[in-house]
């Protein structure tokens, strides 16, 4: 069997600070495999466990965090990992993203699975793993909180808004893991040690026929909600009492109870 | 066993002391690991932000050109702050020399990747649980379920000192010996950090701050400028803060809203907090024998870390220690062998080094800085004293007269300044 | 609840109105179907909610029919061939600007936006089954009480709860506001206390009133909350940062002022 894991490393958003204009300050914020991308790469290599497979790791940009966020995947144990090499990815659209992943597989293909994380820990936007399906024309599970991997398919269940759906699906397909999905692998010393002399594959948009989009003018600044931020005090049997009796007057004040 | 599970010699901790032995044991050919538990080289360090350069000038040719300095120190500054107001001393020298800011992750990584060219091994995330002793001879590291074989193990775990107490190497530092340094560093610009400090782009201001912000707790206050930001934080013994029950962030939020730092860290946005333990015992806290049967102990594992009074110098000693390691153990594997005695040039390099002469002539400084009294008593009676001398109204005094004064005001007995200053002449 | 009906529930908010019985969600099955209905007309703009089922659908109907997406968006500016549309990134603590050129797909956060009023005259159509593109077994979700993305109050309780029998506290304070209540994601999924969280990777929910108690505010929670008229925060840390972004807050332990307020409540009603 042979598996995809698409990886992006994200902005940790709680570290998250802004200048005194609101411009977020990125070059302090830590950045690394998101969570749900890790677990992503953790049900590929129970599957390389249980039933055997290559699981190739890739990425979408070529900055340091983007490199070792590949190394972290191979010390983990993938077998191989590439980069695709593409400047400023923290700004390009989604669906280049989607079209290098699907390009990718094509290229280096055929697979039989593409698991990538239900979203990334920035943005969130929860479409790459759809859009690599409607690319590739393979079939799709997002948000899988449990999946098992079969020879010829794939059971997951899924919460969704309105309740849970269990799938079975037949390959190829994308499959979507949200972080409930398992406890990721911490890296072994000798895995560690072993992924050292594993190298990180480079591959060229341009090998993958890809045209880059870039979003023009993209400004980025911190989102101030207006908010009133009455802060009161309730440390005392007193200060309780006064506190509370004061936000109910707010409160029906404002027409909300 | 394969080759990657043998080594000649593995490091545990990735810090200054840490990479600088993996960097000169991989140059002089040795198969050479570092191991560190943190996620990324120098994830468990903090430090103020200065580094004194000497050492890298010594051993690391063309540096200047490739590692990640912000600022060359060219003002030195010590500031001495009260409720009516502050003294303050600077000095000025000649940018590029002495002394030069640095964030500690660039320049961990530079050290980092300065082994790996040389061909060592840098491993993050590796938790090492046990130093292997069989028959009395450090023979490797077991990290999780994995062992690793070496014939050298270079203890460089830093202030955090787990694995030494667990092999009782060095047993566990008390409250007083030890002390926690909290920084935070502040985005304020390049353009606004020259313009308030009067400095060009690469020229540096380093600040020693005693006085009512730290409220009179044994300890002393920092502010650094790199290129954007500043970095300000404290020293203090950990011990000061079990008996006030301070917290430490709240600390450094009252040196940095101080009179005398507000106007210049205006419109700067905090970036990071960050708190770390120094072990501060002095010449006495540092380790006798730091080497045994198959190991080493290097930079604040060992305690070589300085405290003179006015700066504290950690990097610069553990780079050194590092460096001198990875000679003892050359010299062993040369000589065939790994017994505490072919590993004792170690102790003899260290006493000959800037390390142990530094540490001796500043052997009583630790128990002198330990004394709550020079941290509150003397700030206010150096402010008074020189309040004294420039604004007591109608009548002008002479230096002494407002000295006198003050030590009335503080209820300081002349012949306790003498004896103090006397003992302050002999530690610092 | 069947097509037809559905259908026939939004008649008025819309010109032309396409409905299929597809049976619970096969994102494949789903999307050919929207591709069936786009093909019919060339749009310009897809819309889709902010909600997992949403991002899927739009993600699979996008990578084919536009090359323009965000997600998240709560502003949207027309322009002759594009649209500028305001996003949340980050977890919700910055926004981003962006232009995207037409033809756009577009998720938006439920509350952005006041409901149309219903008054357009609707041609409802019908949609031919799609091919199943695998097997679905659906359980919906049991909710208890009101369904906080249906409530103009909404209860939430953190990480500053103990124990699941203190979420009792939550659910009488929700019920004397006729409120719903639910909680933050680590006590849905780590603690099992409930089957839904507020939050990014749960429900978004905008009501005239959320409480948040013992609630320390991190984005991704704040994230599916954020269009709330009031928010008000409850919580012993007064650095948590639900402070930074609550319209009335009390610094104070819980378990005193959550008693206090049901007493007071119950004393006025």
């Amino acid at each position: 069997m042979r598996i995809i894991v698409a990886l992006k490393p994200t902005y940790d958003v709680s570290q998250l600070k802004f200048d005194s204009e609101g411009v977020p300050l990125l070059d302090t914020c830590p950045v690394t495999l998101g969570e749900a991308d890790k677990c992503a790469l953790e049900e590929a290599l129970k599957v390389k466990g249980s039933l055997g497979a290559t699981v190739v790791a890739v990425t979408v940009g070529q900055s340091e965090a983007h490199i070792k966020g590949i190394k972290d995947a191979l010390a983990m144990g993938a077998d191989e990992g590439y980069i695709i090499k593409i400047n400023n990815a923290w700004n390009i659209s989604s669906i280049t993203v989607a079209n290098a992943i699907a390009r990718f597989a094509v290229v280096t293909g055929p697979y039989d699975i593409v698991f990538t994380g239900s979203g990334a820990g920035d943005t969130h936007s929860s479409i790459i793993g759809p859009m690599v399906s409607a690319l590739l024309g393979y079939r799709l599970v997002a948000n899988a909180d449990k999946v098992e991997v079969k020879e010829q398919k794939a059971t997951a269940k899924c919460t969704m808004e309105d309740g849970t759906y269990n799938y079975e699906v037949e390959f190829p397909a994308v499959i979507t893991v949200t972080s409930e999905a398992n406890e990721p692998r911490i890296p072994t010393l000798k895995a560690i040690l072993r992924s050292k002399n594993m190298q990180v594959k480079e591959i060229g948009p341009e090998q993958l026929g890809l045209s880059v989009e870039e979003y023009k003018d993209i400004k980025v600044i911190k989102h101030m909600v207006e908010r009133k931020r009455v802060i009161m005090e309730a440390s005392d049997q007193k200060s309780t009492e006064e506190s509370v009796v004061k936000l109910l007057t707010f409160l029906k004040d404002e027409g909300v109870i | 066993m394969t080759e990657q599970e043998r080594f000649d010699a593995i490091v545990v901790g990735a810090g200054p002391s840490g990479l600088s032995a993996g960097y000169f044991l991989a140059k002089k050919g040795l198969n050479v690991a570092v191991l560190e538990r943190g996620t990324e080289v120098g994830s468990k360090n903090v430090f103020g932000g200065r580094i004194y350069a000497h050492v890298f000038d010594k051993n690391f040719q063309g540096w200047r050109n490739e590692a990640p300095v912000e600022r060359w120190v060219k003002k030195e500054k010590m500031a001495l702050l009260c409720k009516s107001g502050s003294v303050s001393f600077e000095f000025e020298r000649e940018k590029g020399q002495g002394s030069f800011t640095a964030f500690l992750n660039p320049f961990l990584n530079w050290l980092s990747s300065l082994v790996e060219s040389e061909g060592g091994t840098v491993a993050t995330g590796v938790k090492v649980d046990s130093i292997n002793f069989e028959n009395g001879y450090a023979r490797g590291v077991t990290a999780g379920p994995d062992k690793l074989e070496a014939d050298y193990v270079v203890i460089a775990e830093g202030a955090n000192t787990l694995l030494s107490e667990k092999h009782g190497i060095k047993r566990a530092p008390g409250l007083d010996e030890t002390s926690l340094g909290i920084k935070e560093v502040i985005k304020l610009g390049k353009d606004t950090i020259n313009k308030r400090l009067s400095l060009e782009d690469d020229e540096g201001v380093a600040q020693f701050i005693l006085g009512e912000p730290l409220q009179g707790l044994s300890g002393g206050g920092f502010f650094y400028t790199m290129k954007e930001y500043v970095t300000v934080g404290a020293v203090v013994r950990l011990s000061e803060f079990a008996r006030k029950r301070y917290n430490a962030k709240d600390l450094v939020e009252d040196l940095r809203l101080s009179p005398y730092l507000t106007k210049v860290l205006e419109g700067g946005t905090l970036v990071e907090y960050s708190a770390h333990l120094v072990p501060e015992s002095g010449f006495k806290g540092v380790l006798k024998k730091p080497y045994g049967n198959g190991f080493l102990v290097a930079g604040d594992a060992a305690g070589f870390l300085l405290n003179t009074g006015f700066t504290i110098r950690g990097v610069d000693m553990a780079v050194e220690s590092g460096r001198l390691a990875a000679e003892a153990i050359a010299k062993a594997h040369s000589e065939g062998g790994n017994s505490e005695e072919l590993l004792s040039s170690y102790g003899k390099l260290l006493d000959e080094s800037f390390i142990m002469k530094n540490l001796r002539k500043f052997s009583r400084t630790a128990d002198f800085l330990s004394d709550n009294k020079i941290y509150k008593n003397y700030v206010n009676l150096a402010c008074s004293t020189v309040k004294g001398v420039f604004d007591e109204g109608e009548e002008a005094k002479r230096a002494f007269e407002s000295f006198r004064k003050a030590l009335n005001i503080q209820g300081i007995s002349f012949l306790t300044v003498l004896k103090d200053a006397w003992e302050a002449y002999r530690s610092i | 609840m069947p097509g037809r009906e559905l259908a026939e529930k939004v008649s008025g908010l819309y010109g032309e109105i396409y409905y299929s019985d597809l049976g619970p969600f096969d994102p494949l099955a789903y999307v050919s179907a929207l591709y069936e209905v786009a093909s019919s007309f060339s749009a310009d703009i897809a819309v889709f909610p902010c909600t997992g089922k949403g991002r899927v659908l739009a993600g699979l109907f996008s990578a084919k029919n536009s090359r323009s997406t965000a997600t998240d968006v709560y502003r949207v500016e027309s322009k002759k061939n594009s649209l500028v549309v305001r996003r949340l990134v980050y977890g919700g603590k910055a926004e981003a600007s962006l232009e995207l050129n037409l033809p756009a797909t577009l998720c938006l956060l439920q509350g952005s936006y006041a409901e149309a009023e219903a008054n357009l005259a609707s041609r409802i159509n019908k949609v031919s089954k799609q091919n199943q593109s695998c097997r679905v077994e659906f359980i919906p979700k049991k909710v208890e009480g009101i369904e906080p993305d249906k409530a103009e109050v909404v209860v939430v309780g953190g990480r500053g709860i103990r124990t699941k029998e203190d979420l009792k506290m939550i659910i009488e304070l929700a019920g004397i506001l006729k409120g719903a209540w639910s909680v933050t994601r680590p006590l849905a999924v780590d603690e099992g206390w409930s089957e839904t969280w507020i939050g990014i990777t749960g429900l978004t929910v905008s009501p005239k009133l959320y409480i948040g108690i013992g609630v320390s505010g991190q984005p991704h929670h704040m994230m599916g909350a954020r269009s709330s008229k009031i928010v008000v925060a409850i919580n012993s840390d007064r650095n948590a940062p639900i402070f930074e972004e609550c319209d009335y807050g009390i610094v104070g332990d819980l378990y005193v002022v959550v008693p206090e307020m049901i007493k007071r409540l119950k004393n006025v009603k």
